[in-house]
């Protein structure tokens, strides 16, 4: 019996399979591939990390990050710093959109301006800013100095811990979102403006009911990419706060507790068990996301 | 129809690309140790080593050095320095070398990290290669290495590590200060609190001292162990591995290093990162690190600012702590690269090269002789604190290396922050640190 090999090839699902091919081998290897193995390794409780032997599985991993009151820790520390980055940096980054968007004066400046963050490393944004918020010789306690004001120990009290990640988050990403939304705003008609003018629809009504409504895409994806984002948020602390998770553990995170475990404390186990709850966390939060944003199916 | 076959198609070579990754025959990475049989192995070709490390600056250059002598005189070897970062760097990237099986012949390592390396089979005994008659050691050798520095090295009676890199924990203090203050180098606890004390100024009464007068690294957890010791205890049992962080000499401890942190006459290095980096600006009269800051004190102190060191006031006992990475060689490496490593380690740590090293940086040689060597001398008399460590040495010692100790000492850490900071009272953070440290090194022990 002769294989119809030309048969398949001519069939369009068959060659898309074939193009997709190499990049499906590359996301099993590298990321489908770890997934699995750290979601199997976090059920191992007795085994030999170098030569793979198992001696022992169970559930006491899971339990033991569940219970544990650092993880509890960083879920609380991460979940506070994503309510908060997330939706500030978009917000922020839809106004200064819409400023750029208009007629002002240096628009391309201002775009190049505030994209310089984000090309920038984070290990050098950090530095930068430990320095800038160092207690004694710091540019922010020198500024409220010359306001009066008294010193603050930015770095050493652990109540300002988040809302500094917070607010380097918002910072180092703004000229990206910014872009996107950019690219949004000038995608939108300008038709549809005149026609609400026409009508006349106020500046304010004229944002609500065209520009959101059309730049809904670009929200969707920045808000899908920046919680996932905020979620695996590391570098910024391990580097402005010296390798060490923040005053009195004040920024430990999810990543920060995992690679704690994994790195540090060589709890090879523990940490897997850890980064599969993480993995689905942000899994549940993108499925949400698609969920509530999804366009709902409109009867013909 | 034709959504579902991609579907398919595509789960397909998911679960294709997932067992291709699992079906990996699981074969050991480590070597059969060869226990004490492959020692007649001698250099008679070409054979490159290379050696981890995370040693930088005048550390990294007087490494280098000591190197290219070594190779100029032994042809056949070729040995690569990497440098790796700073030591967790570098132990981190051992650890994934170690799963790899791609281990260095040799490495710089705490021997706090080096048990699991042990327990694990991947580290090679040294103590064959030291009784070799050509290559090894003659008993002079043994006698001129500080005991606590070889038994750092020691498991089951075996040398797996020899000491490269050595400190003292000490206290430095400004010279100045002190003498405006009339206050004397404290040599007990009771002095130290009160020159700390006296030292300490708050010119504008605002609360927060312009002069602390004392400055503690900012992570007491590995280094909270000499005032353990000097209370009549100590962190953790050698010979069983129970944690004694609730005992009665703990919470002695404790008590003093907090009363100092309450009462502002002493604080953590916050910041400043280092202990060191306010007293060399006149922020604090005192601070406790490790020699090895020495070079960074000479070059960054301010101007007018004079700085010797002590040994750490004492109390009950009078222990010292010496701390410092060890090198080890991996069993991962053939014969001739083991044995190439041995000698080059030999001579890394010889009394000629251990003097040249600490003449170049702040540690300490590893071998009494070198203060008989004409280099190091000559530093002993331009820098009397360099003296320091060998008037200390009887009295030293080195902290623990159970499995799983660091996690447990990680555990005390976090409590000592917590106390320190003033939120959680001393008994309850030593017991639950007693808890949770006992449980963090049970857990270490499970791979």
């Amino acid at each position: 019996m002769r294989i119809p090999v030309k048969k398949y090839f001519k069939n369009d699902n068959f060659r898309a399979f074939l193009y997709l091919l190499p990049a499906l081998l590359i996301i099993g290897t590298f990321q489908f591939y770890p997934i699995f193995k750290s979601f199997a390794m976090g059920f191992y409780t007795k085994f030999d990390y170098l030569t793979d032997t198992v001696y022992e599985v169970g559930f006491d991993n899971f339990i033991y990050v569940l219970k544990d009151p650092d993880f509890i820790l960083a879920m609380k520390n991460t979940c506070i710093f994503v309510f908060f980055a997330a939706p500030l940096g978009i917000l922020i980054a839809l106004i200064f959109a819409v400023i750029l968007n208009s007629n002002i004066h240096f628009k391309k400046l201002f775009r190049s301006v505030y994209f310089v963050p984000f090309v920038t490393s984070t290990v050098s944004i950090s530095i930068v800013w430990s320095w800038i918020l160092n207690k004694d010789y710091g540019l922010a306690n020198a500024f409220l100095k010359i306001m009066g004001m008294n010193k603050i120990a930015w770095l050493t009290d652990s109540n300002m811990t988040i809302p500094i990640l917070i607010a380097l988050s918002i910072w180092k990403g703004l000229g990206y979102k910014i872009i996107i939304l950019l690219a949004g705003l000038q995608g939108i008609d300008q038709q549809y403006y005149f026609a609400a003018r026409m009508d006349g629809a106020r500046k304010h009504q004229r944002f609500w009911s065209i520009t959101i409504p059309l730049l809904k895409p670009s929200l969707v994806f920045l808000s899908i990419t920046s919680i996932i984002g905020a979620f695996k948020i590391f570098d910024e602390v391990y580097i402005m706060y010296s390798q060490q998770p923040g005053p009195l553990k004040s920024g430990l995170t999810i990543v920060y507790y995992i690679f704690n475990k994994f790195y540090r404390h060589w709890e090879f186990a523990t940490a897997s068990a850890a980064a599969f709850i993480l993995f689905l966390v942000i899994l549940m939060f993108t499925v949400l996301q698609f969920a509530f944003t999804s366009p709902k199916e409109k009867e013909e | 129809m034709r959504k579902r076959i991609l579907t398919f198609a595509v789960a397909l070579a998911m679960m294709a690309s997932m067992f291709t990754g699992c079906s990996k025959p699981e074969a050991p990475v480590a070597e059969e140790t060869a226990g004490n049989a492959a020692l007649a192995t001698k250099i008679t070709e070409p054979v490159e080593i290379s050696f981890w490390h995370a040693m930088s600056g005048a550390n990294e250059e007087a490494m280098k050095k000591i190197t290219d002598d070594f190779m100029a005189t032994n042809k056949n070897v070729t040995v690569t320095l990497v440098n790796q970062g700073k030591y967790l760097d570098l132990f981190d990237k051992l650890m994934a070398a170690a799963k790899a099986g791609q281990l260095p012949a040799i490495s710089q390592i705490y021997s706090n990290r080096l048990s699991w390396y042990v327990s694990k089979n991947l580290v090679e005994n040294l103590s064959p290669y030291m009784a070799d008659a050509t290559t090894g050691f003659a008993q002079a050798d043994f006698d001129d290495i500080p005991k606590m520095f070889l038994d750092d090295g020691i498991w089951d009676g075996n040398q797996y590590a020899m000491p490269f890199n050595k400190s003292q924990m000490v206290l430095y203090y400004n010279e100045g200060m002190l003498a405006d203050a009339g206050v004397k180098v404290p040599t007990t606890w009771e002095e130290w609190a009160e020159a700390s004390k006296k030292l300490t100024v708050d010119k504008d009464k605002d609360g927060d001292p312009d002069v602390y007068g004392t400055v503690f690294a900012n992570n007491l957890s590995t280094d909270i162990i000499p005032w353990f010791k000097q209370a009549g205890g100590t962190t953790i049992d050698r010979e069983t591995g129970e944690l004694l962080f609730d005992t009665e000499a703990a919470k002695e401890a404790v008590t003093f290093l907090n009363g100092m942190i309450q009462s502002k006459t002493a604080r953590l290095a916050g910041d400043d990162k280092n202990a060191n980096v306010p007293l060399q600006q006149g922020r604090a009269a005192m601070c406790v690190a490790s020699t090895s800051a020495l070079p960074n004190i000479e070059s960054d102190t301010m101007e007018g600012i004079t700085i010797n060191c002590a040994a750490l006031p004492s109390h009950k006992t009078n222990d010292q702590l010496f701390y410092g990475t060890n090198v080890t060689v991996f069993n991962t490496s053939t014969d001739a690269q083991k044995q190439a490593a041995w000698e080059y380690i030999k001579f890394l740590t010889n009394t000629e090269n251990t003097a040249y090293f600490a003449a170049q940086t702040g540690y300490i040689p590893v071998r009494k002789s070198a203060q008989g060597d004409p280099v190091f001398k000559a530093v002993l008399e331009a820098k009397p604190m360099k003296k320091l460590p060998f008037e200390n040495m009887d009295n030293g010692f080195q902290g623990e290396r159970h499995i799983g100790a660091i996690n447990a000492l990680d555990a005390l850490g976090d409590q000592l922050n917590l106390v320190f900071s003033g939120k959680k009272d001393i008994d309850a953070a030593l017991k639950d640190a007693k808890i949770n440290g006992t449980k963090a090194m049970e857990e270490a022990k499970n791979n």
